[in-house]
């Protein structure tokens, strides 16, 4: 059976409510991970549960409630730091699975 | 980011290898326990290879028991491994140690002193007021005291206007500027005159205070009396005042320039070489065999460099190169013409300088004589000719 995609919005809990109404960037208060792309040359993930796969031509990503695909050539991972991670390389694919 | 990669060196770091079926786990774990792993690269499908501070290469060992993978140490790099490597060489490390502290203690020195700026007033005077304030050479630098230096040398020498002391690692570096001395202003409550400075006519005369004791187009003579102080009055038998006023007349300069037509001199040929010496201090040790010098005539250039650590710490080391140019004798020879020209600019040079007030008419003549051109010129000027003096009290 496939897992049903919730889209409805969950109940805000205090933090959440003060974030909204003193506009503070979402995403952090969440605690989401937050992916920064330069180019196709290179990517910053933090937040990032751990490795589920590393090849050079794929590296998956666990972040949580889902989890990244990065489809390249010759990647390699720069850096690696609880939660923080840097890859280099050609990237040609980035994907979200849920 | 090169500076991360210094500062790794720095530290020291360890390139290893990874070998297992869990390597994801491996990677996992290590990112977990907050061990920073850098470079990482996948070598084929069971190995994984990766950097790792040297600190934190001790941690290992427990992850790849945790996640079944062996661990290989492909190379140490990093300046602990250096110092490791030569523990055993301690006299290597004692000269490095001994090098930097002897250039250090020498440098804190004082070993030569430098006078910049000083035209009118003599360099050894200026020496001397500095041994009085203790900046000597061979003292140490910080026991001198620039503030102490400085107040002395404005103090003692009053044609100095500006002073500054400069400490630079081994050399003490004294710039000074001359000033021109204000005149002998007599304060206003002491009576004086005004009398001539020169010999004039009198074009304008105007006494704000005091009685002029001369009309406009009066002849004067240097020291003559124009404004008087003295003040006969119907009350008192005399009044002493302190005069004030403006005195201008039309006053006669003479000036004169020479320049001869046949110069002897020596010129360089083109020829030179160079010689090279090092000097510690009061050491020097020279860099070449014999002291013949090859030509006949020459000319000596001296260049002195002195071995500085950067700009500011100058040491007590100079390397001296000598060059020695051939000279031959030449003569030259100007036509009249010429040496008009040059005496003409020549004395335009010395107008500029020492004539003061406007210029009303001005005749230059040029003579010949043995070869030598002279120019003189004369020139009538309208200036000021006051000059404050002293009423003294006979009775």
């Amino acid at each position: 059976m496939r897992k049903k995609i919730n889209i409805r919005e969950k109940k805000d809990n205090p933090l959440k409510k003060i974030g909204k109404i003193i506009e503070l960037p979402q995403e952090f208060l969440e605690g989401a991970t937050h992916i920064e792309i330069a180019g196709n040359r290179e990517i910053i993930i933090e937040g990032c549960k751990g490795i589920i796969d590393y090849t050079e031509e794929s590296i998956k990503l666990s972040a949580g409630k889902y989890a990244i695909l990065i489809i390249g050539k010759n990647l390699e991972i720069k850096n690696l730091f609880d939660e923080s991670i840097i890859i280099n390389g050609f990237i040609i694919k980035i994907e979200y699975i849920f | 980011m090169i500076f991360l990669r210094l500062l790794n060196l720095l530290i020291g770091y360890v390139v290893f290898e990874c070998n297992g079926y869990f390597i994801e786990r491996f990677l996992n774990i290590t990112a977990k326990r907050r061990i920073g792993l850098w470079g990482i690269k996948r070598i084929n499908i069971a190995t994984v290879r990766a950097k790792i501070k040297a600190k934190e290469f001790i941690q290992l060992k427990e992850v790849a028991k945790k996640s079944n993978t062996k661990i290989k140490i492909i190379h140490k790099r990093g300046l602990p491994f250096i110092l490791h490597r030569y523990r055993k060489r301690k006299g290597f490390f004692i000269g490095v140690i001994s090098f930097f502290l002897m250039l250090w203690i020498l440098s804190s020195f004082v070993w030569s002193i430098e006078i910049k700026g000083n035209i009118k007033v003599n360099s050894e005077q200026i020496m001397q007021t500095l041994k009085e304030s203790g900046i000597l050479s061979g003292k140490l630098s910080i026991l001198c005291n620039i503030n102490d230096a400085k107040l002395r040398l404005l103090t003692n020498h009053k044609e100095l206007c500006w002073v500054d002391v400069a400490i630079k690692g081994s050399k003490v570096i004294i710039s000074v500027k001359e000033g021109i001395l204000p005149p002998q202003i007599i304060p206003k409550d002491k009576p004086c005159n005004i009398v001539a400075k020169k010999d004039g006519q009198i074009t304008f005369i105007e006494a704000y205070d005091g009685i002029k004791a001369v009309r406009k187009g009066d002849t004067v003579s240097k020291g003559e009396l124009l404004i008087s102080g003295v003040i006969d009055s119907t009350l008192k038998s005399y009044l002493l005042v302190h005069s004030r006023g403006i005195v201008k007349a039309r006053t006669l300069t003479h000036l004169k320039t020479e320049i001869s037509l046949k110069k002897t001199e020596n010129i360089k040929t083109g020829l030179f070489y160079k010689r090279y010496c090092l000097q510690f201090g009061n050491l020097s040790v020279k860099l070449y065999l014999g002291d013949k010098i090859k030509y006949e005539q020459f000319e000596k250039n001296e260049l002195i460099n002195e071995l500085a650590i950067g700009k500011d710490i100058i040491l007590p080391i100079r390397f001296i190169t000598e060059v020695f140019y051939e000279t031959a004798q030449t003569t030259t020879e100007f036509t009249q013409q010429e040496g008009e020209l040059l005496c003409e600019i020549a004395i335009k040079e010395k107008e500029k300088n020492e004539l003061i007030g406007t210029l009303l008419e001005r005749k230059i003549t040029f003579k010949n004589e043995n070869n030598v051109v002279i120019c003189e010129g004369e020139y009538i000027c309208e200036q000021e000719i006051g000059q404050e003096e002293k009423i003294e009290k006979n009775n």
